[in-house]
């Protein structure tokens, strides 16, 4: 297993040389300029009096008027030093690191409570439409997933504030409030962005959870266990779930990937302030170490969760073992 | 079939009620879930009336206003008042200028207390104080201005004291002399002095004089360098200052009262070395009648009350948060609920939401303030066929306006062509109504403008079909209004017009280049005066985009003359003549830049808040406050 894991961790360096490589070069080769977006350019008439020497000096200072590959060397090098660089837009605390700080466990508890909440309600959902197939639960659960898979994240949260505002007068607090600083306020806040997130992932689940418990109760060992007359109960449970949930499990880790990604537009709407915000904000703004930052803390999130479900799944199949 | 507890209809019922009852708790158990405000019944109708009312009225208010303080009317009656106007010599009105009234005492009727949260549009940008692109009202306040617009009236005219306790001018008209409230300090305790004056009109004119400034951009949106020079500013003392402006400017003190003109210590910045500007909002020493709390970028600014604050009993509330809200359902989801009770300065709710918005909520109105700025058709004069006068002729008289306007905001937005109703330097509705471009024929576009749009075409050489490619910004509604463009001119003249959709950043960058035949885009208009109106034909980013790019200034002649002109007339009758004739010489000679509508800018307005004027043009907040308690 060891071994594994050091393998499966040796396999990170080339995933993350191309992401690196992909995030640096395609920032650059999309249109708009830092130092013009600094200079006011972002706004029509903010950038009057810019003058070429003026946007010079700005690029020397940040580095851009450097060879690309000179830039990359530079990022990649300060980054095995633990220094992520430096914000172009932010003045007082400029350390790209500062803001990682702030952001990540605001959005990684958005991404697990709306996994947790995609799981609470998939697996149980999957399992019913498998086991009452062709019934009218089944065909409600199917309904619910395919719609679950069919609206985008961002409807489902502005319908979600427009229902709860027409029923409730009521919408998620503004005021952000870190977890452990106001439990309730920080619930109240994440709870609905959650759902929203959670919601394709809960059909998506519920749709695996459903094939494949459907797969394993027609298995030769089922059709044994029930006819040993162990309870149904025990069949489902101990027999055929635990199995049915494998490829579930690996899900996980892909389904992660998506949840982060969906972050940026739930944030946006819900004004929560974790990485997803952080990364609108920043490309809109041009800030490109701040770019390379989130995306690469993305990424790195996204192969840790990915070997973390690798190493469930053995767990949860003891057939499987690595070397 | 299943015994396994979970999957029984009845458990999976009784989770969801149970998960439902959960957010159901979630939905109810903090203090913003209330839905507050009962007290509602307050003065809507009469709100109601300001609204209609002030776009249109500000035109007869400006003109009494503005002569009153000509100093010669103190006999003459109200109703002479437009005689008057003719009358006064030139040289003794020879800069329009506010009453220099002293600075404002509290207000015995307010109530002190209570916290209020507000809508922020946009995130914080500036890089210094007098840099402020997209004028969101972050700094505002915990800074002063040495005048500001008298927060007491509508009339965007009167400028009263802020720093200063009163003024002079000489009589040249370019001579002004500032005498300074001996009280005014920063929040480290040090006074406000001439020095700071002096630092803050350098810096908005030159800042790359300045180490620490260099390279950062100046108040273009303000212009203030156009009415002063470097070296223009003088101490006299301490507390008396002197500037002299470049000519007799009619606009140099409303520039002066605009938000980017905030007044900034020359100790913080040049001795301390710490830029003031908005994006290290804790490094902020100001004077003003908020501090600074906390920011997190991208959802909230929070300011407390300044318990030092230099003018006695200001301000009335203890403190203030912007929620940073750019969703527009999230905005509006805000205001229903009662997180947020207005805005810190427009909102991104377009008109028709902001009228949806004020009939369905008892207690707060929504009030509607003259325009911000201008939706627009630019073409490329160096790309053929918009390098043609004839042709540009063409399209502005083509284009329907009403049915954009109606589309966009009801029918509730104004028309104008480089000149928008509502100020006192406008066109009338009905002037409008009978022009070429804008006429209708019952109801539908004057057969008369279209006939002559095909003539001038057919005179330009063009006939059938022209392949176009129309730009829009991924931003802000631009790719709607495209469509909207799109098909009217494909209607009248039947050109291939294809839109191209570019996200917001880039579509800027290909502006700049020149690398765009027709775009549709916004202009904003800063304050309230043909200066800042006019300016954008002449200078900056306009006549670039219309040159084709960067350094390509494209500009109808007269109309840069009439400019200057303008700038220095007194007399608002002739002025006005000045500025509407260069309207029709930009109309009639073919401008590159054909106004579609102007966006009233709205400002929700929850009951409590009580002295709020939504027509100034900087937002200081120290004169407002809650009745009942916010």
């Amino acid at each position: 297993m060891k071994t594994y894991i050091a393998k499966r961790t040796l396999l990170f360096i080339p995933t993350m040389f191309l992401v690196t490589v992909a995030v640096f070069v395609i920032m650059r080769i999309v249109p708009g300029d830092p130092a013009l977006m600094i200079l006011g350019e972002g706004e029509e008439g903010a950038a009057d009096n810019l003058t070429v020497e003026k946007l010079e000096k700005l690029r020397a200072k940040l580095g851009t008027d450097r060879p690309i590959y000179v830039q990359y060397g530079s990022w990649v090098g300060n980054m095995f030093k633990g220094d992520l660089g430096q914000s172009y837009f932010y003045e007082g605390k400029p350390e790209v690191t500062f803001y990682l700080k702030d952001r990540i466990p605001t959005t990684v508890e958005l991404t697990l409570m709306s996994l947790v909440l995609a799981s609470i309600v998939a697996v149980p959902l999957g399992v019913l439409s498998a086991i009452k197939q062709d019934s009218v639960s089944d065909y409600a659960a199917r309904i619910i997933t395919l719609l679950g898979i069919a609206l985008p994240n961002f409807w489902v949260a502005v319908m979600t504030i427009f229902f709860l505002v027409l029923l409730f007068q009521w919408a998620p607090p503004l005021a952000y409030e870190k977890v452990w600083d106001n439990p309730w306020t920080n619930f109240q806040q994440l709870i609905f962005p959650a759902i929203a997130l959670g919601t394709s992932n809960m059909a998506f689940i519920a749709r695996i959870t459903r094939s494949a418990m459907l797969e394993v109760l027609r298995e030769d060992y089922i059709r044994t266990a029930r006819s040993k007359g162990l309870a149904e109960r025990v069949v489902v449970y101990r027999h055929a779930l635990r199995n049915a949930l494998l490829p579930v499990v690996t899900l996980f880790g892909f389904e992660l990937g998506r949840l982060i990604s969906g972050t940026v537009i739930i944030e946006t709407i819900f004004l929560v302030p974790g990485m997803g915000k952080l990364l609108i904000d920043s490309i809109g703004n041009r800030d490109y170490p701040m770019i390379q930052a989130v995306v690469l803390m993305i990424a790195i999130t996204v192969l840790v969760m990915n070997l973390f479900a690798d190493l469930l799944y053995a767990w949860l199949d003891p057939r499987i073992r690595y070397s | 079939m299943s015994s396994w507890w979970f999957t029984r209809p009845r458990a999976i019922a009784l989770t969801s009620v149970a998960l439902l009852v959960v957010l159901i708790a979630a939905c109810g158990g903090s203090a913003p879930a209330e839905p507050v405000v009962q007290q509602v019944e307050v003065t809507r109708e009469v709100v109601k009336e300001v609204v209609k009312e002030v776009p249109k009225e500000v035109v007869q208010q400006v003109e009494v206003t503005k002569e009153v303080q000509v100093e010669v009317i103190k006999e003459v009656e109200k109703e002479v008042v437009k005689e008057v106007v003719k009358e006064v010599p030139k040289e003794v009105s020879v800069v329009v200028t506010a009453t220099p009234g002293p600075t404002a005492t509290p207000d015995t009727s307010a109530k002190s207390g209570g916290f209020i949260n507000m809508q922020k549009y946009a995130d914080v940008r500036q890089r210094l104080v007098h840099q402020s692109s997209i004028l969101n009202m972050t700094l505002s306040p915990m800074m002063n201005l040495l005048v500001e617009y008298n927060p007491e009236t509508a009339d965007t005219t009167d400028i009263r004291c802020d720093l200063c306790t009163s003024w002079e001018v000489a009589p040249d008209g370019m001579t002004y002399t500032f005498h300074l409230n001996q009280d005014a300090k920063w929040w480290d305790g040090t006074p406000v002095t001439s020095k700071d004056i002096w630092f803050a009109m350098e810096s908005m004119v030159n800042p790359d004089q300045f180490e620490i400034l260099e390279g950062r951009s100046t108040s273009s949106t303000v212009n203030t360098e156009l009415y002063v020079d470097s070296g223009a500013t003088t101490e006299i003392d301490d507390y008396t200052v002197e500037i002299k402006t470049k000519f007799p400017a009619a606009a140099f003190l409303a520039a002066l009262g605009v938000e980017t003109n905030a007044v900034q210590s020359y100790k913080t910045v040049i001795e301390d070395g710490i830029v003031q500007g908005g994006r290290d909002l804790t490094a902020i020493n100001g004077s003003g009648a908020f501090k600074f709390v906390d920011y997190i970028s991208g959802v909230s600014v929070e300011y407390t009350k300044n318990e030092d604050y230099w003018k006695p009993g200001k301000p009335y509330i203890n403190g203030m948060k912007h929620f940073i809200i750019t969703d527009a359902g999230r905005a509006i989801a805000a205001y229903k609920t009662g997180q947020i009770l207005t805005t810190n300065w427009i909102t991104n709710l377009t008109t028709l939401e902001a009228k949806k918005l004020d009939e369905e909520m008892d207690n707060l109105t929504v009030h509607y303030g003259g325009p911000t700025g201008w939706q627009a058709v630019t073409v490329n004069t160096t790309k053929a066929p918009f390098d043609d006068p004839n042709v540009r002729q063409a399209i502005h008289l083509a284009l329907h306006r009403q049915p954009i306007i109606n589309a966009v905001s009801g029918g509730e937005d104004l028309m104008g062509y480089m000149i928008p109703e509502g100020f006192w330097f406008s066109r009338s509705a009905e002037e409008y109504a009978n022009m070429p471009g804008y006429r209708e024929l019952n109801g539908e576009k004057h057969p008369d403008d279209i006939a002559e749009a095909k003539r001038l075409l057919t005179e330009a050489g063009i006939t059938g079909s022209v392949p176009i490619q129309l730009t829009a910004r991924n931003c802000c509604g631009y790719p709607d209004r495209a469509v909207l463009v799109k098909e009217q001119l494909q209607d009248v003249f039947g050109w291939e017009i294809e839109i191209r959709v570019m996200e917001a950043g880039a579509g800027f960058d290909a502006y700049w280049a020149g690398d765009f035949e027709m775009m549709v885009q916004g202009h904003g208009l800063h304050f309230a005066d043909p200066d800042s109106l006019m300016v954008k034909w002449v200078r900056g980013t306009l006549p670039q985009w219309m040159g084709g790019g960067r350094g390509k200034f494209w500009t109808i002649t007269q109309v840069e003359d009439l400019y200057y002109e303008q700038q220095q007339e007194s007399d608002l009758e002739k002025r006005k003549a000045i500025v509407h004739e260069m309207a029709r010489i930009a109309q009639e000679e073919g401008s590159a830049n054909f106004p579609l509508y102007w966006g009233l800018r709205n400002h929700p307005l929850e009951h409590r808040i009580q002295n709020y004027n939504f027509e100034l043009w900087n937002k200081k907040w120290e004169n407002i406050w809650c009745d009942p308690a916010c």
